[in-house]
């Protein structure tokens, strides 16, 4: 019964109430939306790579060289010797190295020189590998094999000539148009950045590059297509070399070799551990944003507080009935925490939903802009706890209106003092 | 018939410390009984209700209902007793304006587990209260805060008097109401509480009104208080 009266009471106070619910339910959608990012985001890096147990690059910060090799942000300061790399490929314990070649890009999206071990070796997510939807590998000098997202977005399909620029900038200025490439073959959707990337050989990299010196034509000594394929083409530099071991037991020791390496300094380090950093470093500011979403949240329940406060006089004549059929000060206590509960509860409820839907139209973009691939629906128990805490400081500042609520209406008793 | 209702002896009470706002040497009402009360506003009525009803005590002397004496009791033992024994009207604004007039009346019920021992079927028992006191089934189930002031009276009545408590008091119940509905009003409430075997402490100003009642008092002249 006295639920019911709360349920009724707050009806009559639709206006206010729901004012209160909408700020309840923003506030959890905004705490659920920031806890949401944070582990979707650590899936989505977590599933970019596996299988691969060492990558190699140049001497540089860990997480950057992660950062430029795996997920395509940033670029190499250096770059490191294919002699370097052969001599990590023939190594009794390599099963498998995937050189990669970064630097050049087409209408935003970075092109990658690499080998044919990419598409045999490079697994994702849960070991899964590469897939191709349309073609093949590349196998004239002048292919290219394009990630989903590229070929969706440009609406390229099989056969096209597609023109490789200089540099990694969104606008192609300095373009390799006297070699074109042509399409031969269209990746399988990962969720990953290999998605957004062109893939081209490596000799076609050295090939686009012949003519060319400290990153600018080098004027008067065009060669054309043709001529290139008849040049050396051996690569002189790879950006980074992704090793699978025989055996994972062999990854520290090996890492400790490729890091006192003789011939140039380099750097070797394990995809998981260096995730791990990365996440250390992103913890501050995911930990700044929660802090935000969780004073927010505070906020919302704070209004709440103060409309069911101000509420209190006008209800004096409420309470004053309620004390004549014999409710005892405690019960007009209870009935303003009930109020409180519904509506922190019901706000809760609401946030929950517009978060579902908000992640419902956001989630193709999500999954295009960001590689973010979100599940909307998804009940996480972390946020059935985050939810549940909300619910209950509802409850517990509505203490603070019950107890004056209380109070008053032991000093009040029948007579009614508005 | 005869039983003692409400026995008062060498009542003292004050708001402040310092004070005396009701003196009552005596004052007796037997279970069924129909008493009129002629209480001008500052004679201390308010604070007679007030004890009656067990929200205060008396500083000194007592207050017995039903043989049992107000002070002896705790507050929340108290508040449980009003529950059982007593229904209050006030004067107007009597009602949670966003429940229905029946759930209004069914309320009298909640905080009372002997006044709703006796009942079946309780919703049944409102409606048939509320058609005693003239109100159809469209006005019973209308939100009380629709009613006329002379209907959301008849249903405070309603509530006062479901699961016959032994005492109905009523504050000034027709001051809001005009002439012809202040008459209807309590041959419809002093009908129903000798059907529901309830007594009746009314208290108003009006003294015309006392000819409906069967003892009446003038407060002015019972406090001592306020005689000098």
């Amino acid at each position: 019964m006295l639920a019911r009266i709360a349920r009724s009471s707050l009806k009559s106070r639709r206006v206010s109430a729901l004012l209160t619910l909408l700020t309840i339910a923003v506030s959890v959608a905004l705490l659920l939306a920031v806890e949401r990012i944070r582990v979707e985001t650590r899936n989505s890096f977590s599933s970019t790579i596996s299988g691969t147990d060492l990558i190699v690059g140049a001497r540089t910060g860990p997480v950057q060289l992660l950062l430029y090799s795996v997920f395509r942000i940033g670029d190499a300061t250096n770059n490191i010797r294919y002699a370097s790399y052969q001599e990590i490929a023939q190594h009794p314990q390599v099963a498998f190295a995937i050189p990669i070649s970064l630097g050049d890009s087409h209408r935003g999206f970075r092109v990658i020189g690499t080998t044919s071990a990419y598409f045999e070796h490079f697994r994702f997510g849960d070991k899964r590998s590469l897939a191709f939807a349309q073609g093949a590998p590349f196998a004239d000098l002048y292919d290219a094999v394009l990630g989903a997202e590229v070929a969706q977005e440009l609406g390229y399909t099989l056969d096209q000539q597609i023109v490789i620029a200089h540099g990694t900038g969104r606008a192609d200025i300095m373009r390799h148009d006297d070699k074109p490439f042509r399409i031969v073959g269209i990746l399988a959707r990962t969720g990953t950045p290999v998605d957004r990337s062109v893939h081209v050989s490596l000799e076609a990299i050295e090939a686009i590059h012949v003519d060319w010196q400290s990153g600018a034509r080098l004027p008067g000594r065009m060669i054309d297509a043709q001529a290139a394929r008849a040049m050396d083409l051996t690569p002189k530099a790879v950006t980074a070399v992704f090793v699978g071991l025989r055996s994972r037991m062999a990854a520290f020791s090996i890492q400790r070799q490729i890091n006192e390496f003789r011939g140039e300094p380099l750097l070797a380090i394990m995809p998981g551990i260096t995730l791990t950093q990365l996440w250390s470093l992103i913890g501050v500011a995911e930990n700044a944003l929660l802090l935000v979403a969780i004073c927010v949240v505070i906020a919302g329940i704070l209004g709440m507080v103060t409309a069911l406060v101000t509420t209190l006089n006008e209800r004096r004549r409420e309470m004053a009935i309620l004390r004549a059929l014999g409710a005892r000060p405690w019960h007009i206590g209870l009935l303003l925490v009930l109020e409180a509960t519904l509506l922190s509860a019901v706000g809760a409820l609401l946030g929950w939903l517009l978060l579902a839907l908000a992640m419902l139209a956001l989630a193709p973009w999500l999954a295009s802009a960001y590689g973010l691939f979100i599940q909307p629906l998804a009940i996480v128990p972390r946020e059935l706890l985050l939810v549940g805490a909300v619910v209950a400081s509802g409850i517990l500042a509505g203490l603070i209106p019950a107890l004056m609520a209380y109070s008053r209406s032991l000093s009040d008793g029948l007579s009614i003092r508005v | 018939m005869s039983e003692a209702l409400i026995e008062l002896r060498e009542l003292k009470f004050g708001w402040a410390k310092d004070r005396v706002d009701l003196d009552i040497p005596a004052l007796d009402v037997a279970c069924g009984g129909r008493v009129f009360v002629r209480g001008p506003s500052g004679s201390g009525k308010s604070t007679l209700l007030s004890l009656l009803a067990g929200v205060v005590v008396a500083r000194s002397g007592s207050v017995r209902l039903l043989g049992q004496a107000m002070e002896a009791l705790s507050g929340s033992a108290r508040d449980r007793f009003r529950a059982e024994h007593i229904g209050y009207v006030f004067q107007q604004f009597n009602l949670l304006p966003y429940l229905s007039a029946v759930d209004n009346v069914l309320l009298g019920l909640r905080f009372s587990r002997r006044r709703a021992a006796g009942i079946v079927d309780r919703a049944a028992a409102a409606y048939e209260l509320l058609q005693r006191l003239g109100l159809d089934l469209a006005h019973a189930q209308a939100l009380a805060g629709a009613l006329s002031v002379g209907q959301q009276q008849r249903v405070a009545a309603a509530r006062a008097l479901i699961g016959a408590p032994a005492l109905i008091i009523a504050d000034e119940p027709t001051s809001a109401l005009d002439a012809d509905t202040r008459d209807q009003f309590l041959s419809l409430l002093l009908d129903a509480s000798t059907a529901a075997g309830s007594a009746v402490l009314f208290v108003s100003h009006d003294s015309s009104l006392a000819s409906h009642f069967d003892q009446s008092w003038d407060l002015n002249l019972l406090n001592r208080a306020r005689a000098h």
